[in-house]
C-alpha cells in the first residue's frame, strides 16, 4: 500500500526529506536483497568456468579466473548425461501431464458446493498433506504389491496427487467461477462434463499454467525418488546422474587410497558447478513464458482463499 | 469364442513356461556396490567372468549400486526384507557386520556349505587359518566369504617430504621427532603461504600419521584401539603417550609449523593447496598412500621419508595388514537363492592365484595382463590414448579391492608390476619403512549385543575425544585439563566401551 501512496503523492507534491530518506532505505534494502539472491547464481556461473583449485581455495569471488571450458567439455562428452537428459524430459512431460489429469478434476469437484460428501472428500485429500505413510511402507507397497520398482511408471504414477496443488486450484475455481455461470450453462442445456471442458478449463488457463510449472519443476529437480526406486542406470534422470558423479566421486576420494581416487576427485571438482548450470538452465528458461500466469494465478488463488 | 479361449490357453501356457525358464536354478542376481558411476559397468563383462561362467554353467545378472546412494537403498532393502533383495551381495562395501549380524534370518549360513562346494577355499582355510578366523562370527558361524588382497604393502601411509625445500634450505633429512618439528618450522618460515604441514585434521588420521612417533597407532576400524609397548590392547586417547603426542602437536601449532587452518578447512581446500602447480605445492610434508595420490603433478618434488625416531627411540610406521589386506563380507548369499551350492561353486573359482590376479588388475583375456611363457605375469599399463592411469584401469576392468580373492605368497614373485605407476610405486616406497611395522589392534568380531552397546556409547565418547584434541592443539592446556578429561570420559562410560573391545580381542586371540 505504502508504495502506491508514495507514487500518487509524487505526481502532485514535492517529496519531503523524510520521504526521500524512506525511499532511499526501501530501495537500498530491495537492491541488497536482489544482490543476495543473484550472487549465488552468478558465482555458480563464474565458478563453472574457473580453475577448480582456485575456486576451492576461495580465490574466485567476483570474476572468473584462469578461465577454461574443460568442465563443460567433460560434461558434454559423457554418454549418461544425454541419457539422463532424455529420461528427465520424458519423466517431466509424462509426470506433469499425469499430475494435471489427476489433480485438476479433483480440485474442481471439491470446489463445487453441490458435491455429495464434500466435507469427507476434502478431509480425505487434505489429510496426507500433514501426515504421510513414511518411506519404508511406501517402498514395500510399491515393491511387493505393485511391482513398480525400477520401471518407468514408478517415476510418474505414484506421488502424483499433491494436496497443495488441489487446495490452490480449488480456491481458484471457487473464487473465479461464479455459481451463476453454472446456472446459466445448465439453462442452456449444458452438462457437467461439457461445462468442465468447454467453460471451466478455458477460463482457468492461469491456474493450469501455474500447476504445470510447479509440477514440471518438481519433476525436473527430483532425484530422491529415482535414487530409491530405480536400479537400472539407463533409467536414471539427469539429477541422479549428476549426483552420482559428484557425491560418489567425493566419497570415493576420501575413502580410497591410490591414484584412482585423486583422479576421481579432480573430475568431481572440475564439473561441480558446470553440472548445476547444465541441469538447471533448461528449466529456468521456462519461467519467462509462464511468468505472467504465475503472478496472476497464484495471487488469485492465495489471496482470496 | 472357442478359438479365442484356446488361444488364451496357449498364451498363458507359453507365459508360464517363459516364467519357468527365467527362474532356472543356474541364473542368479548379484548386487554389487561400486565407488562411482564414472567407471561404468565393464567390470561385469570381463574375460575372466565369461570363463568361469562357462566353466560352472552359472549365469550372473549383475545389479550395480553406487556408494553415494547405497546407504539409503540398503536400509530400505533390509527393512523391506527378502522381496527386495537379490540372490547374493558381492564385495565388502555392500554389507557390513552391522547389516548382517542382526539380520541373519535373511542370509544363508555357509559354515557347512563351504567344505561341500568350495574345494579351493577349503584348501586356503587349511593353509591360512587367519582367513577362516576372520570370517567367523562370535559363535564360530560363517555368513560371508573372506578375501586377502594380493601384492599389498606392509605399511599403510608413508611420510613424503618436500625434497626441493630441503635442498633450498640446505636442511638434512629429519631423523627424530624433534628434528622433524624444527624442519617443519623452518619450512613454514621459508616463504609466504608455505607451511610445514597442511592437512584437514582428524584425530584418527593424525594418530596414524603425524603423531605416530609417539607410538599411538590406532585401528583403521575407527574404534581408537591400539597396542601399548608391551603389545597389550589399549584405548589410545587415554594413554600417557597420547598426552605427550598432543603436547607435541600443540608445540608444532604454536611455532607455526602447522597450517593455521589445520582444524577448520575441508579436504577439498587442502587438495587445492597441495595440488596447485602454479604456486608450487605449499606443504612441507604429506602423509599418503603414494605421493601422487595426494599431490598429483606436484609429487615429483617429494621423496618418501624414513620414519623418524620418537621419544622412546623407536621408529613407528602405520601398518595394519589385517585391516587393509584381509576382509570378510565379500560374498553373502540371501535366502532368495534357490541353489546356494551352485552359486558357491561359481564363487570358489575366485580363490585361485590366477583368478585373484585377474580380479585385481584385469583379465588376461582382455589384454590387461600378459602371461609370459616362463610362467610370469606382466601387468600392462593402459593405453596412453585412454587417458586413465593404471589404478583407474584396475577399478574399471576388475573388482579391484572388492570380492573374494586369495593369492599365495609364492605366486606374488611371478607377478611383474610397472614401476612407474600405482602398486609398483607403493611397493617400492613400502620397502623403506616395512621394517618398522608392528602388530596393531586386529579386526575383531562383535556379538549383536556388543554392536548395540558400541553404537550407543561410542559416538559421544569419540566426539568428546576429537573436540578435546582440537581444543588442546589450538588453545593448549593438555597438562592442566588431563585429569578432568579422564574423569569426563569415565562418566561417559568409556570403561564399558573399552571392555567390549577387550572381550572381542580376547575371543579373537583365543581362536
Amino acid at each position: 500500500m505504502s508504495e502506491m501512496t508514495i507514487r500518487n503523492r509524487n505526481n502532485h507534491i514535492r517529496k519531503s526529506r523524510a520521504d526521500r530518506i524512506f525511499d532511499f532505505i526501501i530501495y537500498g534494502v530491495a537492491a541488497l536483497l536482489t544482490l543476495l539472491a543473484l550472487y549465488p547464481m552468478y558465482f555458480i556461473l563464474i565458478a563453472s568456468i574457473s580453475d577448480p583449485n582456485l575456486v576451492a581455495k576461495g580465490d574466485v569471488l567476483l570474476f572468473p579466473r584462469n578461465m577454461s571450458l574443460d568442465g563443460y567439455a567433460y560434461l558434454l562428452s559423457m554418454d549418461n548425461l544425454w541419457g539422463g537428459y532424455g529420461n528427465t524430459i520424458l519423466y517431466t512431460l509424462a509426470g506433469t501431464a499425469i499430475m494435471l489429469v489427476v489433480n485438476i478434476p479433483v480440485a474442481y469437484s471439491l470446489s463445487r458446493k453441490d458435491l455429495a460428501g464434500r466435507g469427507f472428500f476434502t478431509f480425505f485429500f487434505l489429510f496426507p498433506m500433514f501426515f504421510g505413510g513414511g518411506l519404508i511402507p511406501t517402498f514395500i507397497i510399491l515393491n511387493n504389491t505393485f511391482h513398480m520398482v525400477d520401471t518407468f511408471w514408478v517415476m510418474v504414477l505414484p506421488f502424483s496427487v499433491i494436496s497443495y496443488y488441489i487446495v490452490v486450484a480449488r480456491t481458484f475455481f471457487q473464487t473465479s467461477l461464479p455459481a451463476e455461470l453454472w446456472d446459466a450453462a445448465q439453462i442452456d442445456g449444458c452438462g457437467n462434463l461439457r461445462y468442465f471442458f468447454q467453460v471451466v478449463l478455458p477460463l482457468s488457463k492461469a491456474i493450469l499454467a501455474v500447476i504445470a510449472l510447479w509440477a514440471a519443476v518438481g519433476h525436473w529437480n527430483s532425484y530422491f525418488n529415482a535414487m530409491i526406486y530405480l536400479r537400472t542406470p539407463a533409467r536414471f534422470p539427469l539429477q541422479l546422474v549428476m549426483r552420482n558423479i559428484l557425491i560418489n566421486n567425493e566419497m570415493a576420494a576420501t575413502a580410497m587410497t591410490g591414484s584412482a581416487a585423486a583422479e576421481l576427485n579432480r573430475k568431481a571438482n572440475l564439473i561441480k558447478y558446470g553440472a548445476i548450470v547444465v541441469s538447471s538452465l533448461p528449466i529456468m528458461t521456462m519461467y519467462p513464458f509462464v511468468q505472467k500466469y504465475f503472478n496472476q494465478g497464484v495471487m488469485i488463488g492465495a489471496l482470496k482463499g | 469364442m472357442k478359438q479365442l479361449l484356446s488361444l488364451l490357453l496357449v498364451l498363458s501356457m507359453v507365459l508360464t513356461m517363459g516364467a519357468a525358464f527365467a527362474e532356472d536354478d543356474t541364473t542368479f542376481t548379484v548386487a554389487c556396490v561400486r565407488w562411482t558411476e564414472v567407471w561404468g559397468t565393464d567390470f561385469t563383462e570381463t574375460a575372466f567372468l565369461k570363463e568361469i561362467s562357462e566353466k560352472t554353467g552359472v549365469t550372473i545378472e549383475w545389479q550395480p549400486y553406487w556408494n553415494g546412494n547405497w546407504g539409503d537403498q540398503k536400509s530400505l532393502m533390509l527393512a523391506t526384507g527378502l522381496s527386495a533383495m537379490p540372490d547374493a551381495f558381492f564385495g565388502s562395501i555392500s554389507l557390513t557386520d552391522a547389516d548382517i549380524v542382526p539380520n541373519t534370518d535373511f542370509f544363508v549360513e555357509l559354515t557347512d556349505l563351504i567344505p561341500q562346494y568350495m574345494p579351493n577355499l577349503s584348501a586356503i582355510f587349511e593353509k591360512d587359518p587367519e582367513m577362516k578366523a576372520l570370517c567367523q562370527d562370535a559363535d564360530g558361524k560363517i555368513w560371508s566369504l573372506p578375501k586377502k588382497l594380493p601384492m599389498r604393502p606392509i605399511t599403510a601411509n608413508e611420510m613424503y617430504i618436500n625434497k626441493v625445500w630441503l635442498d633450498e634450505l640446505s636442511l638434512p633429512m629429519p631423523t627424530t621427532y624433534t628434528e622433524l618439528a624444527d624442519t617443519l618450522e623452518a619450512f613454514s618460515k621459508s616463504g609466504e603461504g608455505r607451511y610445514g604441514y597442511i592437512a584437514a585434521s582428524s584425530l584418527q588420521f593424525d594418530l596414524n600419521n603425524l603423531l605416530l612417533p609417539f607410538g599411538v597407532q590406532v585401528s583403521r576400524a575407527g574404534n581408537m584401539m591400539g597396542m601399548d609397548a608391551e603389545g597389550k590392547p589399549v584405548f589410545v586417547p587415554m594413554t600417557e603417550n597420547y598426552k605427550a603426542a598432543v603436547a607435541w602437536a600443540r608445540d608444532l601449532y604454536e611455532r607455526g609449523a602447522l597450517d593455521p587452518e589445520y582444524f577448520t578447512q575441508t579436504s577439498d581446500m587442502v587438495r587445492a593447496k597441495v595440488q596447485d602447480t602454479e604456486a608450487g605445492p605449499r606443504t612441507g610434508i604429506v602423509f599418503a598412500w603414494t605421493a601422487d595420490a595426494e599431490l598429483l603433478g606436484n609429487a615429483k618434488d617429494y621423496v618418501v621419508a624414513e620414519a623418524v625416531a620418537g621419544p622412546d627411540g623407536n621408529r613407528y610406521v602405520e601398518s595394519d595388514p589385517t585391516f587393509l589386506n584381509y576382509g570378510k563380507n565379500e560374498f553373502v548369499i540371501t535366502k532368495n537363492c534357490k541353489n546356494p551350492g551352485k552359486l558357491l561353486e561359481w564363487a570358489d573359482q575366485f580363490y585361485t592365484d590366477e583368478a585373484s590376479l585377474q580380479t585385481y588388475y584385469g583379465s588376461i583375456g582382455d589384454g590387461k595382463i600378459a602371461k609370459n611363457e616362463d610362467g610370469t605375469y606382466e601387468v600392462l599399463l593402459p593405453d596412453a590414448e585412454s587417458g586413465i592411469n593404471l589404478d583407474t584401469s584396475c577399478w574399471t576392468f576388475s573388482f579391484r579391492d572388492h570380492g573374494p580373492k586369495y593369492m599365495n605368497q609364492e605366486f606374488e614373485s611371478k607377478v611383474i608390476l610397472p614401476t612407474t605407476e600405482g602398486d609398483g610405486i607403493k611397493l617400492a616406497d613400502d620397502a623403506v619403512n616395512a621394517q618398522y611395522a608392528r602388530p596393531t589392534f586386529p579386526v575383531v568380531a562383535y556379538t549383536p549385543d556388543e554392536l548395540d552397546q558400541i553404537g550407543f556409547l561410542s559416538p559421544e565418547v569419540l566426539s568428546y575425544v576429537n573436540q578435546q584434541y582440537a581444543h588442546w592443539v589450538t588453545e593448549g592446556g593438555v597438562d592442566e585439563e588431563w585429569d578432568a578429561y579422564i574423569d569426563q570420559l569415565n562418566k561417559m562410560g568409556v570403561n564399558d566401551l573399552v571392555q567390549i573391545h577387550l572381550d572381542a580381542y580376547a575371543r579373537y586371540i583365543g581362536e
